[in-house]
């Protein structure tokens, strides 16, 4: 035992030290949003704020009608997540699981999506939303989301079905239970480590979207926070310090979601599952 | 314990998944339900604006008393800048409800990157507002030419005419109609950090060559000579600008900018060889290709460049409080170069943002007033705030607090003899992005000013 | 089994409500943009069919070129400073070790950042007056550099944050797919007198091949579409040294409003990332594990 101390302490030091670095760009928000432009551009860049200009944070939270923004964001993102994940899911396991021949078209079909560079669809997309009669409202953002997360979340909860070994279903199927009870009862419970992961991949796609937010909203009622912030950003010039402010305030959202939801991925598999 | 909530957290999970499912195939349904509301009123906008190609021209004039809502898209994204046009703008914008009363403005601003996106994607859509914000000239040929902007002729009386200053409509007309109004002449000259000129002994220069003194000078002693925000690329076409005005002449390189004279004379090609000679002598400083403009002017702002070459929108950073060289800045006209056909009253900028009507709008006459008057609104307090020139006639009442720079450049400009536009919004589109591009890399040392001369005549043939 | 898991409606009921959503909102809007490629198009007046002469056109046009060039040596860059040590991290994170909650929050940050932070960040550090690169530099008596300013160096300094950013990214990918191994093949191992090591290379790394798949496929398509942090930081420049296709796609489009032209640069785009997309998928076969 004693010989495996030194490498472990090594170990922690290295842990330690990436922690370090991976930390600094909040601690770099942070000060930043405390900062005036002098301070920013070139005064004082990295370090702490000489005074602490709280006044960044009054400009940012009530100039701007940042309470409705921010309920429009978690309205939009939690929809999207929510369909999103159970959507994938059923494709997912259908392709990983089920013995369909056209399984493998239907998987480079969704994952087509993964590969589409978005402005260059943002014309396509505004055309189909005109058609349907859906611009300027909610779901003129959240059903393209939508449609974007899944090839993300198809491709990766197929790499994680796959994973999972034969036999569990096998002895459910034995057991007489249909394949719609197999997957909600069975299946959906064991992924619940890679659906918390990709929901944390779609929640960040979502909460940090710009383009389409911009181009499909009109109203400002419908406005979500991070597109509500970069208006701030001037022709010629722009107040920085409360730039940083309003980003703070939206990356406070993404802390507490990636909290609750890698906590999931943490406890893994349920232990004994596998064996079943 | 842990592993109950974990459960329960999972059975949420899927029993939302049942009730999606059994929703059926209608994955549009669950993102319509929840916002049932929202596509109601949105639909009851969307109707009035489908029927409205077939009203084009037919004007409906309003009954007393009938709201009538017009749709506004801008740049002029956030209501708290002290950017003089943001702040006139917005003013505008606020008087309008008590001076056209019958008319409710709806506007909605988008920082000016993602504006144009917006804008072209609208366009290209064919889901344009009642009125926009736009450039004049080259940016705004193509949808003339596509018929999507109404001409303000008929909408223009004699009193606006009288009242709109000679030569600010010029990049607003095609083909002798007139689509936009003015706003405010922005001119670009020469602001020099007199302070440092002092500590430094140097001559705030009158001719070319003392022009270049100073930069050796300043080079000399560790300060960067022009700040150049290199790159945004179209700073350094403000630089190729001015000194194709006083090689050229505004009027020979406004011909060039239009197709029709060549770039390929010899006063162009010197012009070129200028900006090319100035840049390999450290003008700009060491990184002006990674420098971008707000670190530009934030090095000026703070004193660590001498002089800048820019559009008046920069007094207010000049002035403000926060900048250490309030105060210090003057503002010149660019010198004339020996030897060239341009003189000291030939300027770079102009008259070239505007409002525009949408020629599918419901409400042409009103839409028309409202372009009308947030630009004449605009024209006097954006000067008031410091930003640009007036571009139409107006009382201008007290004017002691006024911008001291904006103060400085009427009193430059009051003899101007010609302008040339901003050489991005005069050629736009595709030839604006050569252009740019063929500045920086006559400004890399990449290519000889003939070649540069070369290739922008290109896209005249 | 066969039967049950052949059901073809069962496949249907699974398969359809996504396939709308995705046929209407992101596979139609693609085939427009197939054949927005083939015109002559400023976005606004008449469209004219040139068939294939856009595509004619990029193979003529140097940037166009070197953004391929860029985005290829990117995705090589990728997996290498990218999926390494994210699978060290995934491998030692997972073995209960101490904080384990702390280090995979605090690796994940920079992902959790939006584009403009991290564009914000790197800006002040690479710049070239101020920047803290440079005052690191001066502390030993080096010149300081342009770095985004000078062509032969901007490709370094920009993919460099690229790659940074995520790597906690492609760690919680890895750091799932290793939670879903389950622990009795660990303690089986163990008892066996297995070391950390041998686990790793012997037991993790061979069962969660379907889940590095998935890592190396975002990893590269992710490189080849690369738009964000690039734009915040060169927009391509200078003189299109760190262009990449996506840059380079949407300046065609919305600054020079050549959309035949940038769509058929998204063309382009799509076909590369299904060539590489196939060539995971050939060299990295996964079987179904069976325990």
């Amino acid at each position: 035992m004693k010989k495996t101390h030194i490498p472990k302490i090594l170990l922690q030091l290295v842990l330690i030290s990436f922690a370090a670095i991976q930390l600094y760009p909040l601690v770099f928000l942070f000060f930043f949003s405390l900062k005036d432009n002098n301070e920013i551009y070139g005064g004082n860049v990295m370090g702490l704020p000489r005074q602490f200009k709280w006044s960044n944070y009054e400009n940012a939270l009530f100039n701007a009608n940042v309470g409705n923004y921010l309920l429009n964001s978690i309205f939009v993102t939690l929809v999207v997540i929510l369909v999103s994940g159970v959507l994938a899911c059923m494709v997912s396991y259908a392709i990983a699981r089920m013995t369909v021949k056209i399984n493998g078209i239907v998987k480079i079909f969704f994952s087509l999506g993964l590969m589409i560079p978005l402005h260059a669809v943002l014309l396509p997309v505004f055309i189909m939303l005109k058609n349907m009669k859906m611009l300027d409202t909610y779901q003129a953002i959240i059903i393209p989301y939508i449609a974007f997360a899944l090839p993300m979340a198809i491709f990766f909860m197929i790499g994680f079905f796959q994973t999972l070994p034969k036999e569990l279903e096998e002895s459910a199927f034995l057991d007489g239970c249909s394949i719609y009870r197999t997957f909600f009862s069975i299946m959906l419970p064991l992924v619940r480590p890679a659906l918390a992961t990709i929901s944390v991949f779609t929640f960040l796609s979502t909460w940090n979207e710009m383009m389409f937010a911009i181009t499909f909203i009109n109203s400002e009622k419908y406005r979500t926070l991070t597109v509500g912030i970069m208006q701030m950003v001037g022709k010629y010039t722009t107040d920085w310090g409360t730039m940083g402010a309003g980003l703070m305030v939206a990356t406070v959202p993404t802390i507490v979601i990636y909290l609750l939801f890698s906590k999931q991925v943490q406890s893994g598999m349920v232990s004994g599952a596998v064996k079943g | 314990m842990k592993r109950t909530a974990l459960k329960k957290a999972v059975g949420l999970l899927v029993s939302t998944a049942m009730i999606v499912s059994l929703a059926g195939c209608g994955s549009k349904d669950s993102g319509s339900s929840s916002a049932d509301s929202a596509q109601e009123s949105a639909q009851a906008q969307a109707e009035p604006e489908s029927s409205a190609e077939e009203d084009v021209g037919s004007q409906t004039e309003p009954g007393n008393g009938e709201q009538i809502t017009i749709t506004l898209w801008s740049q002029f994204s956030d209501p708290n800048s002290t950017d003089g046009n943001y702040v006139a703008f917005y003013n505008a914008l606020e008087s309008i409800k008590t001076d056209m009363p019958n008319v409710n403005v709806v506007h909605e601003g988008t920082e000016s990157e993602s504006y144009k996106v917006k804008l072209r994607t609208a366009m290209a859509g064919n889901e344009l507002p009642d009125v926009f914000f736009n450039w004049g000239a080259g940016t705004m040929a193509p949808y003339v030419e596509a018929g999507l902007v109404l001409s303000m002729d008929e909408y223009m009386t004699d009193e606006m005419k009288g009242k709109i200053l000679g030569g600010t409509l010029d990049n607003f007309t095609f083909d002798g109609k007139v689509y936009g109004y003015p706003y405010s002449v922005a001119v670009a000259s020469l602001y020099v950090n007199t302070e440092l000129f002092e500590q430094n002994n140097v001559k705030i220069p009158e001719t070319y060559d003392e022009f270049l003194t100073a930069v050796d000078a300043f080079k000399a002693a560790g300060i960067t000579p022009i700040s150049l925000g290199e790159r945004d690329l179209w700073p350094g076409l403000m630089i190729f600008g001015i000194h194709a005005i006083r090689m050229a002449g505004a009027a020979d390189f406004n011909a060039a900018l239009n197709g029709e004279a060549s770039y390929n004379t010899p006063e162009l090609v010197e012009a070129a060889k200028l900006v090319q000679e100035l840049a390999a002598r450290g003008g700009f400083g060491d990184s002006a290709m990674g420098t971008s403009e707000d670190d530009a002017v934030a090095a000026f702002k703070q004193g660590r460049a001498a002089m800048m070459f820019m559009g008046s929108w920069l007094n207010g950073d000049c002035e403000a409080d926060d900048a250490a060289v309030k105060g210090k800045i003057s503002v010149i006209k660019f010198p004339v170069i020996e030897g060239g056909k341009g003189t000291a009253d030939e300027f770079h900028g102009g008259s070239g943002e505007t409002f525009l009507v949408s020629s599918n709008t419901e409400h042409p006459a009103e839409a028309a007033a409202v372009a009308q008057y947030i630009c004449e609104k605009m024209s006097k307090d954006q000067y008031l705030a410091g930003s640009g020139m007036p571009a139409w006639e107006a009382d201008m009442g007290d004017t002691s607090e006024l911008n001291r720079l904006s103060q400085e450049i009427a009193d430059l400009t009051k003899d101007a003899t010609g302008y040339v536009y901003w050489l991005d919004s005069l050629t736009g589109g595709s030839a604006a992005d050569t252009l740019m591009n063929e500045i920086a890399n006559l400004i890399a040392g990449n290519e000889t000013p003939e070649e540069f001369c070369a290739n922008l005549q290109t896209l005249n043939e | 089994m066969d039967k049950i898991l052949g059901n073809k409606k069962a496949y249907f009921i699974f398969v359809f409500p996504a396939f709308v959503v995705y046929f209407i909102m992101a596979f139609i809007p693609i085939i427009i943009s197939g054949y927005y490629s083939t015109l002559e198009w400023n976005g606004i007046g008449e469209k004219l069919f040139v068939g294939f002469d856009n595509f004619i056109a990029l193979t003529k046009n140097d940037a166009f070129m070197s953004s391929v060039k860029n985005s290829l040596i990117l995705a090589v860059a990728s997996i290498i400073g990218q999926l390494i040590p994210a699978m060290f991290l995934a491998i030692i994170l997972s073995r209960n070790i101490k904080g384990e909650g702390i280090y995979r929050t605090v690796y994940f940050i920079p992902v959790l950042l939006s584009t403009v932070v991290i564009g914000q960040l790197f800006l002040k550090i690479y710049n070239a007056d101020y920047g803290a690169l440079n005052a690191f530099f001066g502390l030993f008596g080096l010149k300081g550099q342009d770095w985004l300013g000078n062509t032969k160096l901007v490709l370094g300094a920009a993919f460099f944050p690229i790659i940074w950013q995520y790597i906690g990214y492609h760690m919680l990918i890895l750091y799932t797919g290793i939670k879903g191994v389950p622990a009795e093949i660990y303690e089986a191992a163990q008892i066996d007198g297995a070391n950390e090591s041998q686990m790793a290379f012997q037991i993790t790394i061979p069962l969660i091949k379907s889940t590095m798949k998935v890592s190396l496929t975002f990893a590269v398509i992710g490189s080849l579409k690369l738009f964000d942090l690039i734009w915040v930081l060169t927009k391509g420049g200078p003189l299109h040294a760190s262009e990449v296709p996506s840059t380079l796609m949407y300046t065609t489009i919305f600054t020079r409003m050549e959309y035949g032209s940038g769509s058929a640069i998204a063309v382009f785009i799509v076909a590369e990332c299904l060539l590489f997309y196939f060539l995971i998928e050939k060299f990295f076969k996964v079987d179904n594990i069976t325990y």
